[in-house]
């Protein structure tokens, strides 16, 4: 589903993402880890398209994000780190927005922003306007807004931020479905027990450079991934 | 399409609430009333402007030059709307990586976004432009061509300003867009355009509007704003020719625009993330007093406010205008003896009080800090500290201008000693007396909650009762001077009324204080 190739990104002098190659294939749940820094969002954003790279090729569903990007686009849904909303909108007007962006029509757009909406608990305030939403509120609205279209890769960077436990926990339930229905799932965090609970791989990037990519069991074998993570980390200081 | 006519409802909606708070619950229908009522108070303002230039233009039996004038008007604060708004709509935009991340194309992006900004011109326009062409009706014979012209005009005129504006505003851009102070550089920009403005408008009434057009329209006009000569001509010939390439040119333009932009969109706004990482600063830990940290954090709020910094500084900055205006105005008149040196003065301390003092920054400095204010509220820093501080930093921003007026008046007008110092007082207790009641409005009515700072700095009660409060003491104090001046000055002179006013200001500041003593931490305290 989502293939990455030699990936560089470079700002200015400094390199953000250094020759970055992974694949992430149909139904994984890929955990992207790395320091502050480490090259983490810009990946995510190379892939979303909403920055150009340097050097590479990024494929999703088998289409160029260079050549592709409207295609690409419509098969993935992005959830970034500190989502902007358009306050002045009410919820579900927001909702209507990207349904509308993706074509959804009524029945289907009714079905899917009931159903991961009252999963979020956020329904009975799709009627009020977004900027009278908490900061927990405005994120599980992102979250719908992701999930409505049924992409076929979610991209979410540090998408566990401002959830309560109880919505965080519905949320991990929503990953594991949709992972068991074929959807591709590449998000970054620093919660790497939950990671480490719901995701079939992982993905360590280390000043830009892919340092280990594999499934969650070979990377950790009997160790926790905290540790291996801290281990790799400590080997750059070494 | 539907992409762009679905954005171009939600940037409408975003522009509106910048007007209106949505957390006011006020019925849609009285915003509506409320921007009609706006519309036509500052179109009959215009329209009496542009009849007095009319006056002007009848010297020289070229009244039909008034339509030259109002799309200059109208082009000019187009371009300064664009300059402010397409700088955040294009080159900054907010919403960029969520646009982006979603199946859009950039041209339908661009397209609401230029469609949102043309909206919003053709409102400024035809506030500005409507009355011009009704006042070139009255001056000049109405054919059928001419109404037909004209209407089809209105609906164009924005878009060769908006071209301009978007090409300015992406220089504006590139030159500030690595510059520490980069909103200030912004602000002085916006303050200098609106100031250029109201000194023009002080000339053309001075009579120098006929001698400017006395050759026909100047060819700086013709060149740099094609889309007026075209448009001019077609009126006044009845050219459908000349119309038609009013009509290409603005349709050209706008087109343009949106190509343009569009093809540049991601590298512009992508520009924002991969411009190169600033070299490592040597970290400063200096200690600063409680108080100097204090006024050091509003001097930085409020140069990084744009609504804020314009809204208190434009009536500092307008007092320069008014000294230099009144000054130049007068300086014959008193020569001549008629009018009363002692009469200018007091007109020119009214001016400068009624500029400098009508929104002081304390009347908004509480509700600025928004929510932030409960983060103020549970540090250890005193109420007299906290308050103290905002006062001090209203009456610093205004002192300067206060002094600069001053000087440049009495370099124009000779004023004796005694009157230099009393000007000078009077000045400054009235700004002391200002910022005080505008901190004392602002402790009583605090407006915390907002998601603009235009509901801070402009909606609040706090802002609306010191301009009030202000507005009564000038007129009570001053007007009478100058309405009774000769009955007056027969008792009294200049230095000893002025000396009465003074010892008021000084009694009415000192119940401030006391009340802001006795009563202020009760009300702060109550602040949740």
């Amino acid at each position: 589903m989502l293939e990455i190739n030699n990936l560089t990104k470079k700002f200015g002098e400094k390199i953000a993402v250094d020759n970055l190659s992974l694949k992430v294939e149909n139904g994984q749940i890929c955990a992207f880890i790395g320091h502050n820094g480490a090259g983490k969002t810009t990946t995510l954003k190379a892939i979303a398209g909403i920055i150009d790279f340097d050097d590479g090729e990024i494929f999703v569903d088998n289409f160029s994000l260079r050549t592709n990007s409207f295609e690409v686009k419509k098969n993935l849904a992005y959830v970034p780190d500190n989502p902007q909303l358009y306050e002045n909108l009410k919820g579900i007007e927001f909702l209507n927005f990207i349904s509308d962006v993706f074509e959804l029509n009524e029945k289907e757009r009714q079905q899917q922003i009931e159903n991961f909406s009252k999963r979020f608990e956020i329904y009975d305030n799709l009627g009020e306007v977004i900027s009278s939403y908490s900061h927990g509120m405005k994120q599980k609205l992102v979250l719908v807004s992701a999930l409505i279209h049924k992409p076929k890769l979610l991209l979410l960077d540090e998408p566990f931020v401002g959830l309560d436990p109880v919505s965080s926990h519905e949320f991990k339930l929503i990953m594991k479905e949709l992972a068991s229905k074929g959807v591709t799932i590449f998000y970054s965090t620093h919660v790497l027990d939950v990671a480490e609970k719901i995701c079939s791989h992982v993905a360590i990037i280390k000043n830009g450079k892919l340092i280990a990519h594999d499934t969650m069991t070979k990377i950790t074998s009997d160790n926790s991934l905290e540790n291996i993570f801290l281990e790799l980390e400590n080997e750059k200081h070494n | 399409m539907k992409n762009t006519i679905n954005l171009t409802k939600i940037y409408l909606k975003q522009t509106l609430s910048q007007f209106f708070n949505r957390k006011n619950r006020r019925k849609p229908s009285i915003n509506i009333l409320f921007i009609v009522f706006m519309f036509i108070f500052v179109s009959i303002a215009m329209g009496f402007c542009y009849y007095g230039f009319g006056q002007q233009f009848l010297l020289i039996n070229s009244t039909s030059y008034i339509i030259v004038l109002g799309l200059i008007f109208s082009s000019f604060f187009i371009l300064l709307m664009n300059v402010n708004t397409m700088q955040g709509q294009y080159y900054q935009s907010k919403d960029y990586e969520f646009l982006f991340s979603l199946p859009i194309k950039p041209i339908s992006i661009v397209s609401a976004k230029y469609l949102n900004s043309y909206l919003i011109s053709l409102i400024y326009s035809l506030t500005i432009a409507l009355p011009a062409f009704i006042v070139y009706f009255i001056f000049n014979p109405i054919t059928v061509a001419s109404i037909i012209y004209s209407i089809i005009a209105l609906l164009l005129i924005p878009t060769y300003m908006q071209f301009i504006g978007s090409i300015f505003s992406y220089l504006l851009n590139l030159v500030t867009i690595n510059l520490k102070n980069k909103t200030l550089i912004n602000n002085i920009l916006t303050i200098i355009v609106t100031l250029f403005t109201i000194g023009f408008v002080i000339i053309a009434n001075n009579g120098l509007l006929a001698n400017l057009f006395k050759n026909g329209i100047p060819l700086w006009i013709n060149i740099v704003l094609p889309h007026i000569y075209f448009l001019y001509n077609s009126l006044t010939t009845g050219s459908i020719v000349q119309f038609l390439v009013f009509i290409s040119i603005t349709l050209a333009f706008a087109i343009f625009s949106i190509i343009l932009v569009s093809t540049n969109f991601k590298k512009i706004n992508s520009s924002k993330f991969t411009s190169s990482k600033k070299k490592l600063k040597q970290l400063k830990y200096i200690r600063l007093s409680l108080v100097k940290s204090l006024l050091k954090k509003e001097s930085k709020k409020f140069f990084s406010s744009a609504i804020y910094f314009i809204n208190c500084l434009i009536g500092p900055f307008l007092s320069i205008a008014i000294s230099i205006a009144l000054a130049l105005t007068f300086k014959s008149q008193i020569a001549n003896n008629s009018i009363p040196a002692e009469m200018v003065y007091a007109i020119f301390l009214c001016g400068s009080m009624l500029t400098i003092c009508m929104m002081p920054a304390s009347a908004s400095s509480i509700s600025i800090e928004g929510e932030k204010f409960f983060i103020m509220k549970s540090l250890p820093v005193k109420f007299r500290q906290f308050i103290g501080t905002k006062l001090l930093f209203s009456i610093l921003i205004n002192l300067p201008f206060v002094f600069a007026s001053i000087i440049i008046f009495v370099s124009i007008i000779s004023c004796s000693f005694d009157q230099i110092v009393i000007m000078i007082l009077t000045s400054i207790i009235f700004v002391l007396l200002s910022s005080m009641i505008g901190i004392l409005a602002n402790l009583k009515w605090p407006k915390l909650e907002w998601n603009n700072e235009v509901v801070a700095v402009k909606q609040g009660l706090s802002v609306f009762v010191t301009l009030i409060l202000n507005l009564i003491l000038v007129v009570i104090t001053l007007i009478p001077y100058i309405l009774f001046f000769f009955e007056i000055n027969s008792v009294l002179t200049f230095t000893t009324y002025f000396l009465i006013s003074l010892s008021f200001y000084l009694i009415i500041l000192t119940i401030c204080t006391i009340i802001l003593i006795k009563k202020g931490k009760k009300i702060y305290n109550k602040i949740s």
